[in-house]
């Protein structure tokens, strides 16, 4: 235990920089503007990401009272979070696994691995707490508000917080610790991204089918439901079953039935922890080993020669813009972390827009088509389309963690002569190559969905993109700004890179921005919908002028002038 | 070649002085050893010159180039290998190399002849198709080393360049460094070392606490140390005396 300690310590230290920001915001009081902003930035996000979890769980409580079934609201809001976790926790659990850099002290030590996983296990529940309860506790003060809640009320959401990652973060761990143990070695990094993207869709089919009321029999489900027959609860559960018995355990009326569900709730999660331990203790040290250890190609002998002339063959000559581009591509392509957490909100949001689209004969599909066609204002859906592919650049993360993912090796770029506009231009356009391939499900879903003139077709395509140009530069001023390099596992340079929230708040405002000019331009100057929408794109051209020769500048200070 | 002049660095706002009025000359066709006790000032003195840090005060040229009003001029004319060489590990070697190669605008005949004669040399051809995370230590040093000598830049600067190298890498090492001189080049480098930098280097400069307290060739040191007669008797004298000194005053 006392090891176990010790290491939990340790991992929390380096996983949340504990150590490091006590030295330089309390010890040495240094840059005592970078909390305040973190702060704000969080505090922020806490505030709107609350408001809206608040309000869903308001309608949920109202929608379920209405059927005499409130507690739905419970069982949704720990299904979803079962879910979330699930598809992220695996890139979180295999991230402080299997690259950690504090492994390669803690492998030499006499510690059973067990004691490592458990406090890997340990610092990463630690990570989803803060999720965890901002979730429940506003679900919790939904519910309170219309059906009250006594001191064994609040005292169960407490448990049932404490417990709820567990179940799923101990399913992903399994995964990840079987996944690392027996897949081929050489091809790993692929095979982790598409094992990712497999439990990605395995995630989205099982809710899509699992969870669907077949249509004919709709009007009578809803009579059941309605009569009581059909619990809402074990509907929403039934994807994640243990939300049932947490629901039950906060919301039941009887002590004895609660109690039992929370010890049911309490019990799974304790055999689903045991159950990641014990994988744990037998294959975390050859998973583990499996993922340092990458074998080198050894030529036959007497080819030696003839391979240096095959290779050397390879060699040839080209730009420094073209250098940095391909450096940042298969840096990134080639860590399986980044490119699931890079490219899930690229590639995958996109195309989630693109499957309903694709559905027209699906009944409230072909409404929403009727209400787009007969629509007003084709102006704000091009305008919406533009907007939504901003949005999905401003969820990845390729360029506002351009210059941190660099890490240790950043040296390299500060030693190397690049100029400061080649490197801003080779990062931008990977993260334009990016933003283009999701610019293609976005753009067919808004040509099927709304049938929009060829004009405003290309216009809000070409305004979406430039929106794009913006949003990256944006991510790329603030990464160089303040580069996160003391990174401990890749996960890190990404996933708790503050870098992250402070470009999205931004792109958040500068969504908002646009929004007004369109209202503006369309709203009250009555500019016809192309030509708002061409002065839009110019005016998002115009904008990125000015940004572009800010992040140049901070570029120079960073590269040339700036200690590291 | 190089010329460091009047150079100072500070830490933590001025509380830790790790360079303190540093001036050196490194000539043309020289190998200019470096040394000093750990934590003289000897790695804050090469980051500052290729550019990871900037001094406080004080002027570096690099063949003529002021690294501060001119760092990329200055950056073309420098072949850098740090002590521990953070390398893209997710980049294969031959990928790495050719982006340095990018970078510096070596033409592809150079690249493909020089790379030839290097990757021999140091018998890093088998590995190259792979990703450098696959590389000891030893192979991702010397790659290092290939990566920094490709552009044939006039001036090397390395930190503990022989750490991790095999004896035969170490020795071919040392027979790259003094051709380099002979061609006119310079190379400057830190080690630990002694009797590397005793048989190697053709002027020799020991730092401690920040300050430069010898400098010359070996005959040079020996004459001024009082009874010194090995690079590593002078050292332990020098320094300590300018320990003492410290302390006294």
């Amino acid at each position: 235990m006392t090891q176990f300690l010790a290491v939990l310590r340790t991992s929390l230290d380096t996983t949340f920089g504990l150590s490091a920001a006590r030295y330089r915001y309390i010890v040495k009081r240094q840059r005592l503007w970078e909390p305040i902003l973190i702060l704000w930035g969080l505090g922020t996000l806490v505030v709107l990401f609350g408001a809206l979890v608040y309000k869903l769980a308001q309608a949920f409580v109202a929608s379920g009272a209405v059927l005499g079934q409130p507690e739905v609201a419970f069982t949704f809001a720990l299904t979803t979070m079962a879910l979330l976790i699930f598809f992220f926790g695996l890139f979180q659990v295999l991230s402080m696994f299997f690259f950690s850099r504090d492994l390669d002290l803690l492998v030499p030590l006499p510690l059973r691995p067990v004691t490592i996983v458990g406090a890997k296990f340990a610092t990463i529940l630690v990570s989803q707490y803060f999720m965890a309860f901002l979730v429940l506790g506003l679900t919790a003060v939904a519910y309170a508000q219309v059906m009250g809640g006594g001191l064994l009320y609040w005292l169960n959401v407490l448990i049932v917080g404490l417990l709820a990652p567990i179940i799923p973060l101990a399913m992903v761990s399994v995964v990840a610790l079987v996944l690392m143990r027996f897949i081929n070695r050489r091809h790993r990094d692929l095979l982790m991204v598409l094992a990712g993207l497999l439990i990605l869709v395995a995630v989205i089919a099982f809710q899509m089918f699992v969870a669907r009321v077949p249509e004919a029999e709709l009007g009578e489900y809803l009579s059941r439901i309605v009569s009581g027959q059909i619990r809402l609860v074990n509907l929403a559960g039934r994807t994640f079953p243990p939300a049932i018995w947490a629901t039950e355990a906060i919301t039941l009326a009887a002590l004895g039935p609660r109690l039992l569900f929370l010890g049911a709730y309490a019990g799974t999660s304790a055999a689903a922890l045991w159950l990641s331990l014990a994988v744990g203790e037998r294959f975390f040290y050859a998973g583990l080993i499996g993922s340092r250890e990458v074998a080198r190609r050894r030529p036959a002998p007497g080819v030696g020669e003839k391979a240096l002339d095959t290779v050397l063959a390879r060699v040839r000559q080209d730009s420094v813009i073209r250098a940095v581009f391909w450096r940042e591509w298969r840096l990134f392509m080639r860590m399986p972390l980044w490119v699931m957490n890079g490219l899930a909100g690229a590639v995958i949001v996109p195309v989630m827009f693109l499957i309903p689209a694709l559905a027209a004969s699906d009944p409230e599909m072909a409404q929403l088509l009727a209400l787009l066609e007969g629509g007003a204002a084709p102006f704000y859906v091009a305008l919406g389309f533009a907007l939504t592919l901003v949005f999905v650049v401003g969820i990845n993360t390729t360029s506002s963690t351009s210059v941190s993912r660099e890490g240790a090796s950043f040296w390299l770029s500060k030693v190397l002569p690049v100029r400061p506009e080649e490197m801003v231009l080779g990062k931008l356009a990977f993260s334009m190559v990016i933003s283009a391939v999701s610019a293609i499900p976005v753009t067919a879903a808004f040509a099927i969905v709304a049938h929009p003139s060829a004009a405003m077709l290309v216009l809000a395509t070409l305004a979406g993109l430039a929106g794009s140009v913006v949003v990256h530069l944006l991510g790329l001023l603030v990464d160089m700004s303040r580069p996160q390099l003391d990174w401990t596992n890749p996960q890190q340079a990404v996933k708790s890179n503050t870098n992250v929230i402070i470009s999205m708040l931004v792109t958040a405002v500068f969504m908002g921005l646009t929004v007004l000019l369109g209202v503006a331009l369309y709203g009250w100057l009555r500019l016809v919908g192309e030509a708002a929408m061409g002065v839009v794109l110019a005016v998002l051209i115009a904008l990125s002028v000015p940004l572009y020769r800010a992040v140049v500048r901070t570029a120079e200070v960073l590269y040339t002038r700036r200690d590291v | 070649m190089l010329s460091i002049r009047n150079v100072s660095k500070s830490y933590l706002k001025g509380e830790v002085k790790a360079v303190d009025d540093l001036s050196l000359e490194v000539p043309a066709g020289k190998i200019f050893g470096f040394l000093g006790p750990n934590g003289a000032g000897k790695t804050t003195t090469i980051k500052m010159v290729v550019g990871l840090l900037k001094p406080d005060a004080g002027t570096i040229l690099v063949d003529g180039v002021d690294v501060a009003k001119s760092p990329l001029e200055a950056k073309r004319r420098i072949g850098f290998v740090p002590d521990y060489p953070e390398l893209y590990d997710k980049l294969t070697g031959l990928e790495y190399l050719n982006f340095i190669g990018d970078v510096f605008g070596v033409p592809t005949d150079v690249r493909r002849r020089r790379l030839g004669e290097l990757l021999e040399m140091f018998s890093l051809k088998d590995a190259l198709p792979d990703l450098i995370q696959s590389y000891s230590h030893g192979m991702k040093q010397k790659l290092a080393v290939i990566g920094a000598v490709l552009p044939d830049p006039p001036l090397l600067i390395l930190d503990e360049p022989l750490t991790g190298l095999d004896p035969k890498s170490s020795a071919l090492f040392k027979d790259l460094m003094r051709r380099r001189c002979d061609e006119g080049k310079a190379v400057f480098f830190s080690t630990h070392v002694l009797d590397v930098a005793e048989r190697v280097c053709d002027r020799i400069a020991i730092i401690n606490r920040g300050r430069l307290i010898a400098e010359g060739t070996m005959d040079e040191l020996r004459a001024s140390a009082a009874g010194g007669t090995t690079l590593e008797r002078i050292f332990l004298d020098l320094t300590a005396e300018q320990e003492r000194e410290d302390g006294a005053w």
